[in-house]
């Protein structure tokens, strides 16, 4: 009885695998070689809405001045714009400086709160309420959003489908070291391939938390972002869906970010996100599932998408369970099934896509060289998995406990003349 | 910021040009019937890296017997591999390897290593072996699998590893545009051929190392350097012809390869 559980679970395993490696593989022939769907990028507005641009900043001495200074050189029509920084409790000299910036240009108007409810969805929440933009713009505190960016994403709200649109992230200190190399490579199989081949097959792309905007009528009418949520992005975007809206992928809106250079920050980062993106999949499985105003593709995508950080818990679990099968003498079902189940593994990676939409990623986006490190995800695909599987267990004991959750911000590394330095190298390369 | 000196073509919206029909032959000329030969040749390969290992076990071990079976696989045919006697460790072996385990356990899972890419799959596969050795401690007795076993199911899992990368190989380079034909075929040649030379040399590797030392190795060799270690260099050749696409692509040759809609 015991071991036909066992086997059977390893079956379901590879059924899992097989799903997401087919996933995949239609996400990357799609994007190398179908017809793409363009954003609004050709569009043009005499009036554009009104947005608010909100920075949630906890300690954000050493960047902030970038991400304000780039948002001042942003083409848009300053009465229809504002920019709210949110000062969420920094101890360093981020409230002294936003004050400065705000006596000198009016429209940016920073908020300081010095209260427990630390965290990203409670700071959005106050902002929101004084914010006098029909559009919330979402920026995090590193970003360095390009010149014509604003007018980019807000363009999309033109059409009255659209609810959330979301540009793609592009990390700037990628030469720093082999983790952050990894991790523009994740990054792009991501974005130019994965979030891409989504919105062509009008599946669900996802509103990422930062490069975006929504309507802010929206989250108002349906109380805000929820504090309890880590991925407070993953969640308006099924939010989003579940009540009819749509959200957009904008590819041509490219924005810098700088990612985590040290393995222990990767690590926590990745924990939290599984965490939030778990805690989402609890939320909105069954409403996924029974909406009625979602199609069929939307509802199959959005379980799949959902299920992005479960299944390295899946993955690990059916490891443990293979070791017991091994020594209770069952070594030959893996003879036939296991070479399966591992290019599932490899394939069907969580968000952090397969060695095959990256390559195909890294040639549309026509970077030399570094695909000779995509034999090295193999021993990060270990490095997710544990953590990962750790954010699933911490996003259980979420539901199981109804805590509340603490809101922790991805360390810097970066001053800001070194920021300008890399990224002025990155743009002359693209 | 310095000027750029060369304008790139805009990367959000580009693909590449699709021609259906070359593609199809692609899969049906040169895919299909190297897939076709490779699976007509396993029974050819079994036999070859069975008389491979015995004749490279025979001189490391003279005197034990060994023989070569076979067995009939559906499709494939008649499949050859070797039987060998089973060599249990002895106690104090397995102690040893216990407590070298644990040391390196603590040593690749503390201080500035902890945490790490490395790290993590170390632990990972010490916690395997770890596990073994606690089996053999308490229930050797009750280990169940011979080398003889082990040897039937590495050439069923072989198998499968070959049949699978090369249809996987095929469909990467199946849907990958219109230049590149000989980049295409060398990766599939090269996957396969590599795949063949390391299948055959691990298995002499995995028998030698069950004989030398017993199979208080096997479950390391099997969950740790089995079918998992078959990605890396699928992986790493993929990387080389990639690499390769990308150049071709990006130069003149390939630049008008590129579609924007």
């Amino acid at each position: 009885m015991v071991i036909n559980i066992l086997r059977a679970y390893m079956i379901f395993t590879i059924i899992v695998l097989l799903i997401y490696m087919t996933r995949h593989f239609v996400f990357t022939n799609n994007r190398i070689l179908g017809r793409q769907r363009l954003y609004y990028n050709d569009i043009y507005s005499s009036r554009m809405k009104s947005i608010s641009v909100l920075i949630p900043m906890h300690n954000e001495e050493q960047v902030l001045e970038n991400v304000l200074e780039s948002l001042l050189k942003c083409d848009y029509d300053r009465d229809r714009l504002e920019i709210i920084p949110i000062n969420d409790n920094s101890t360093d000299k981020t409230r002294e400086l936003l004050d400065e910036y705000h006596r000198k240009f009016e429209f940016i108007r920073p908020i300081h709160r010095d209260c427990p409810d630390r965290g990203k969805p409670a700071g959005l929440n106050d902002a929101m309420k004084i914010a006098r933009g029909e559009i919330i713009v979402v920026f995090d505190a590193d970003y360095r959003p390009a010149k014509d960016m604003l007018k980019q994403l807000a363009i999309a709200f033109e059409d009255p489908e659209i609810g959330a649109v979301m540009g793609r992230v592009i990390p700037y200190n990628t030469n720093k070291n082999l983790l952050t190399r990894l991790i523009n490579l994740e990054r792009s199989g991501g974005y130019q391939v994965d979030q891409q081949a989504r919105y062509n097959l009008k599946l669900i792309p996802q509103y990422g938390g930062t490069v975006g905007g929504f309507r802010k009528d929206i989250l108002l009418k349906t109380g805000g972002f929820d504090p309890l949520v880590l991925a407070e992005d993953t969640e308006l975007t099924y939010r989003l869906y579940t009540s009819g809206w749509k959200v957009i992928y904008a590819n041509s809106a490219e924005c810098y970010e700088e990612a985590p250079e040290t393995w222990e920050v990767r690590g926590k980062q990745i924990r939290r996100w599984s965490r939030g993106h778990n805690q989402v999949l609890f939320k909105y499985l069954f409403k996924t599932i029974t909406n009625k105003k979602m199609k069929f593709r939307e509802k199959l995508d959005g379980v799949l998408l959902l299920f992005v950080y479960a299944v390295p818990f899946i993955l690990a679990l059916a490891q443990f369970v293979s070791l017991i099968l091994f020594f209770l003498g069952e070594m030959d079902i893996f003879s036939g099934y296991w070479v399966i189940l591992f290019i599932g593994v490899y394939s069907s990676f969580g968000n952090f896509a397969p060695f095959f939409e990256i390559g195909s990623a890294l040639m549309i986006d026509g970077i030399k060289r570094e695909a000779f490190l995509l034999p090295l995800l193999m021993f990060n695909f270990y490095f997710y998995m544990w953590n990962i599987s750790l954010g699933f267990f911490d996003s259980v004991a979420d539901v199981i406990t109804r805590r509340k959750v603490k809101w922790v911000k991805t360390e810097r590394f970066h001053q800001e003349n070194e920021i300008e330095d890399e990224l002025d190298e990155k743009l002359l390369n693209i | 910021m310095d000027a750029k000196k060369k304008i790139f073509y805009s990367r959000p919206y580009r693909r590449l040009k699709f021609n259906k029909v070359n593609n199809l032959l692609y899969l049906l000329l040169f895919v299909m019937p190297i897939l076709i030969l490779l699976i007509k040749s396993i029974p050819n390969i079994s036999s070859l890296m069975s008389y491979l290992g015995v004749k490279v076990l025979g001189r490391y071990f003279p005197g034990i017997p060994m023989q070569i079976v076979n067995s009939r696989i559906a499709i494939i045919g008649i499949v050859e591999y070797i039987d060998l006697p089973t060599v249990y460790p002895k106690i104090a072996f397995t102690f040893l390897n216990f407590i070298v385990v644990i040391l390196l356990l603590i040593f690749v899972s503390t201080g500035k290593r902890k945490g790490n890419i490395a790290s993590i799959f170390f632990t990972i596969a010490l916690f395997t072996h770890l596990i073994n050795c606690i089996y053999f401690i308490f229930a050797s007795n009750y280990f169940p699998y011979s080398a003889f076993q082990y040897s039937d199911l590495y050439m069923k899992q072989q198998i499968g590893i070959w049949v699978i990368f090369a249809i996987l190989t095929g469909l990467i380079t199946g849907f990958l545009g219109e230049k590149g034909l000989f980049y295409k075929m060398s990766m599939l040649i090269g996957t396969i051929l590599y795949s063949l030379v390391f299948g055959i040399i691990r298995y002499i590797l995995f028998l030698y190392i069950l004989q030398r030392f017993s199979v208080l190795y096997m479950a390391l060799m099997f969950f740790v350097f089995g079918p998992f270690f078959d990605f890396l260099y699928l992986v790493g050749i993929y990387s080389i012809f990639m690499n390769k696409m990308i150049e071709l692509y990006e130069s003149q040759a390939g630049k008008d390869e590129w579609l924007w809609s």
